[in-house]
């Protein structure tokens, strides 16, 4: 640590030379500690009760905060190597929004994994679909690449990796042949990808949507904070097993940008919190891969109490131009295949009743509701928008036959003056 | 990854990757793909997927998709009972001028309506005498005290919001009790929502609403519809496991005392339970969904039910379905039932009482002799929900011999849904002894079938009985007569002749409200026979249109409607001219009056 501090002090130096004195306080301020071999994130903010401390362990009153303490207040450090970190108890274990969650969950891995081995199981898997066909019954070559697949990537299963093998899975189970392409051509491109000297951008997103980013590694993973987010759908989507993967979808609303933040059902791992709900984002983690980008909430706290005005904002960021969802998704879709999922927030114009629901733009482009993966949540929305259009509607879009379509998720209608939410 | 340039072919990149390059031609292949000859497999693959992704995508809102259709949508019909009862199918309500429970004017059908009809129908029914009571300045008293009291008196949870919103609304005692025991439901919503905040706001660690005790849970809940969205999206964040505190089993009491209040907000959450597949909330989900009168509910029941594999579930969806109108897990719960299996004879018995007809009465009935509790009770529900008359007496046999009050009162429950329900159809009960030896006949005649292993023996009993049958009518006995043909239908259960014999033989004799009964037995077992049969669907549409005439003397124009509009919905081509005259023209003098 006083190599820290010396180097802190050599910079003010050479700072103070070229610059006038800065005057100003700290409000927040996080840190990387090592301790034992593992780093951890610690965040310190100045509350009005006092210092709060957060890690991302989950411990209250770690080995992490302390080292980090020390450093700010200038304690020496003590004589033995290591602290022993305080464990949990029980009452200290419900999921503090205050204080970081665990990451084991979230497909953050101890042991790299074996990328040549894992390009090479892909292309097999490629070749062998190929070769036996979409439409052929019990593929076997096809399953047992797939075993081999889920067995190379280990445990846990990153989330990416059992989200492209549900889909795959799901496709050929259908015979979608449209979607078993998609799902091949990106298996193709991750072959490409992981073994790639020197990877292109797109190709570095596609790994990082794929098998996650380790943490702290500052070219995968970015952070936000001080951010206000605004929950607006949720939804389960297949992984390895049926509606596997829980997946919310979060507004920043100042910026407009949307995150996704992803759990296995049941795990820990995700923040605490219904949808809809107000987030107040100290800090959190974003993979640097394709958007909607993998969020993980730091430090952070939930509200029910979800005010017009929030709503309002929302509004600010919704798409009116159904013709530029369509060019985004055809870009997106040539780069990153199966692996780009993109969400959208639209606001028609009108609504129109044919043979299918479609949303339309003021230029009267149309954008259809998808029927097919939840015939239920499309009838609700039917009748919801009986007599009314929609002020807006969110949700995932996909492709079939040739038509872009929303897979309605949420929805906000206007009810005399007073804007209602409803999930689908 | 590089694409290879693009070369015309014959061969459709898209068949070729459905089919499979392994029986395709590959060479054409490459040359399509404007690979060389020699390509390896791996780097055909990769070029055709890419191929088939670009050509699909590239398609995207052209002009050409704009004309292909997209996937069908996918069939949520409802598979509807195959009841032969309008009030089964009559609907809660509608646009199209039609009766309905919403349409409904007169309190006596309605309170029918509670006691018999499905969970919609009765919230349905309930809301309707509400706006009777405020707007039907000329109801006569009896029937207003007779409506109100009954609302007072009704226990049932279900119903438990819909009721309060209508005592709320009356003037005197009832209007105020009910206004008190609101006030002090929206005095513990202000605590518990207080407490929900707190909650969040990190000031409490407990999970508020399973600290409540069971009966001020119950209370809350039961009005779950009038719950602001804090209290819901805090519901829904425990069972979802989102709300960091709740373990599993309060998960399962919150979701269990939500079931009876019925709010569609909570669909996404209990889909979450539902496909997720959580062992200790996937019953209590199940029923909270059927108590939603939601198009979601129904679709992911009935996707539930397709993938369901565990008898157990299997008969819980289909109980489910069942309330829904949905009578897929009919046959299923039908076959469990018969195959008497201990572990699933309730589960198959619930899931008959929302699905079963007359055809389940005699096989039920012999579960009221079953030694487990449990089991005659589930017997006795199903009876009262399946409401078929012929129950009366196997019901009023075990309610001599019932020693416990609570089986005493289910009993009642069933007897009197049976009652109302008959009501609403326009029938009657058979004189109890009459009704005594029929039931004993074809009890025997039942029993006789499910012994005896030579279909042809059983055949020929059948035959018969029917011949013996009209032996009797031909010597004036007619009650000896109906007997033999009831045993006759008992032993061949798909064999509608004798039933026929037995409405006509009713109507004859001016037994217009027991030949109805038999009527619609028929058109259960065989509806083509009756209405290709001339004398049959004459006899029967007269017995409908006199029924409708003397309900209506009675002042009961509401079911005398039903009778006429449920007629009408046969196929009357073979009636006789007369009689469909008659019944067209009742019909419209019958609608104009509505308007």
């Amino acid at each position: 640590m006083e190599a820290f501090r010396h180097a802190a002090r050599k910079a003010l130096r050479e700072l103070g030379a070229a610059a006038p004195p800065a005057l100003g306080h700290i409000e927040r301020a996080n840190f990387d500690v090592r301790v034992g071999g593992e780093s951890e994130l610690v965040s310190l903010r100045a509350g009005q009760s006092g210092l709060v401390s957060s890690c991302s362990c989950g411990r209250a009153g770690c080995a992490h905060v302390q080292v980090a303490l020390r450093f700010i207040s200038g304690v020496a450090e003590p004589e033995v190597a290591s602290v022993a970190a305080a464990g949990p108890t029980a009452s200290e274990f419900r999921p503090s929004m205050s204080a970081p969650l665990r990451k084991a969950d979230d497909g953050a891995r101890a042991e790299p994994l074996a990328r040549p081995a894992l390009s090479e199981v892909l292309d097999d898997l490629v070749t062998a679909a190929v070769r036996t066909g979409i439409t052929a019954e019990n593929a076997v070559s096809v399953q047992e690449t797939i075993d081999r697949l889920l067995h190379l990537a280990g445990t846990p299963l990153p989330l990416g990796v059992g989200r492209f093998v549900g889909r795959l899975r799901y496709a050929l189970e259908t015979a979608d042949v449209d979607l078993s392409a998609e799902v091949l051509a990106a298996a193709s491109a991750l072959a490409s990808d992981l073994c790639a000297s020197e990877p292109s951008a797109e190709a570095r997103a596609r790994v990082i949507d794929w098998i996650g980013a380790p943490r702290g590694d500052e070219e995968r993973v970015g952070r936000v904070s001080d951010r206000i987010f605004l929950e607006v759908a949720r939804e389960w989507v297949h992984g390895t097993e049926r509606a596997q993967i829980e997946r919310r979808y979060l507004v920043d609303l100042g910026s407009g940008d949307v995150y996704r933040e992803q759990r296995v059902r049941r795990a820990r791992g995700a923040s605490v919190g219904p949808c809809p709900r107000l987030i107040d984002v100290g800090l959190a983690e974003v993979d640097l891969g394709i958007a909607p980008r993998c969020i993980r909430l730091l430090q952070y706290t939930s509200s029910l109490r979800i005010e017009r005005g929030h709503w309002d904002s929302l509004l600010a960021w919704t798409e009116r131009d159904f013709g530029a969802l369509v060019r985004s998704y055809r870009e997106k879709a040539q780069v990153f295949f199966s692996l780009a999922e993109p969400f959208a927030l639209v606001s028609p114009a009108t609504m129109s009743r044919g043979s299918q629901l479609a949303l339309v733009d003021a230029q009267g482009t149309t954008l259809l509701l998808d029927t097919n993966q939840d015939p239920g949540a499309y009838r609700r929305f039917e009748e919801l928008t009986l007599d009314a259009v929609p002020v807006w509607v969110a949700g995932r879009l996909v492709d079939r036959n040739g038509h872009l379509m929303l897979v309605p998720l949420s929805t906000a209608i206007l009810r005399g003056d007073k804007l209602c939410h409803e999930r689908l | 990854m590089t694409e290879p340039e693009v070369v015309p072919g014959q061969l459709d990149a898209r068949s070729a990757l459905a089919k499979g390059t392994s029986v395709v031609d590959a060479a054409e292949i490459r040359r399509m793909l404007g690979l060389p000859a020699d390509a390896e497999d791996k780097e055909l693959a990769r070029a055709l997927v890419v191929r088939v992704v670009r050509d699909e995508v590239a398609q995207l809102g052209s002009e050409i998709a704009q004309h292909r259709p997209s996937r069908e949508q996918q069939d949520v019909s409802v598979i509807v009972a195959q009841r032969a009862s309008y009030l089964a199918r009559m609907p809660v309500t509608t646009s199209a001028g039609g009766l309905s429970i919403a349409s409904l004017g007169d309190v006596r059908t309605l309170l029918a309506v509670l006691r018999a009809g499905a969970l919609s129908q009765r919230r349905a029914a309930v809301s309707r005498i509400g706006e009777l009571l405020t707007s039907d300045a000329d109801m006569p008293s009896p029937f207003r005290k007779l409506a109100i009291d009954t609302l007072c008196s009704l226990r049932r949870i279900d119903l438990a919001y819909e009721v309060a919103h209508v005592l709320q609304t009356l003037s005197g005692a009832e209007g105020r009790a009910a206004r008190a025991e609101q006030k002090a439901w929206q005095e513990l919503l202000n605590r518990v929502e207080a407490r929900v905040h707190a909650f969040w706001d990190e000031q409490e660690g407990e999970e508020p609403i399973t600290a409540l005790h069971g009966e001020e849970r119950a209370h809350l809940l039961s009005r779950a519809r009038d719950l602001p969205e804090s209290v819901l999206r805090h519901i829904a964040a425990v069972i979802e496991n989102t709300d960091g505190a709740a373990d599993p089993a309060q998960q399962r009491t919150l979701v269990a005392a939500i079931e009876p209040g019925g709010d569609p907000r909570l669909v996404p959450s209990l889909r979450s339970v539902i496909e997720g597949h959580d062992a200790e909330l996937f019953a209590p989900a199940v029923r909270c969904l059927s108590c939603i009168g939601d198009v979601r509910a129904h679709a992911l029941l009935k996707d539930a039910y397709d993938r369901s594999a565990r008898a157990e579930e299997r008969l819980l969806l289909a109980a489910a379905l069942g309330a829904l109108g949905d009578a897929r897990g009919l046959g299923y719960a039908r076959e469990t039932l018969s195959l008497g299996d201990p572990a699933l004879i309730g589960g198959a018995l619930d899931a008959l009482a929302e699905l079963g007809g007359t055809d389940d009465v005699q096989r039920i009935a012999e579960f009221l002799e079953n030694a487990d509790e449990a089991i005659v009770r589930s017997a006795v529900v199903a009876l009262g929900r399946i409401a078929d008359s012929r129950a009366l007496v196997p019901l009023s046999r075990l309610r001599e011999r019932a020693r416990r009050s609570a089986l005493r009162a289910e009993i009642e429950e069933a007897t009197s849904a049976i009652h109302a329900r008959m009501e609403l159809l326009g029938e009657e009960p058979t004189p109890h002894d009459a009704a005594s030896a029929t039931w004993d006949t074809t009890r025997h005649a039942a029993r006789t079938l499910a012994h005896s292993r030579d279909p042809a023996f059983v055949r020929a009993r059948a035959l018969g009985n029917y011949f013996l049958g009209y032996l009797w009518r031909t010597l004036g006995l007619r009650d000896r007569a109906i007997a033999r043909f009831e045993s006759a239908a008992a032993l061949r259960p798909g064999w509608v002749e004798p039933v026929v014999v037995i409405a006509v033989l009713r109507g004859r004799h001016g037994e217009i409200a027991h030949a109805l009964s038999a009527f619609r037995r028929a058109l259960e077992i065989d509806r083509s026979y009756i209405e290709n049969h001339s004398l049959a669907i004459t006899a029967m549409a007269q017995a409908f249109l006199r029924r409708a005439e003397a309900v209506d003397r009675e002042g009961r124009a509401d079911i005398a409607r039903g009778l006429v509009e449920e007629i009408l919905a046969c196929d009357l081509r073979k009636a006789a001219a007369g009689v469909r005259s008659a019944l067209q023209e009742r019909s419209d003098a019958h609608r104009t009056q509505a308007r």
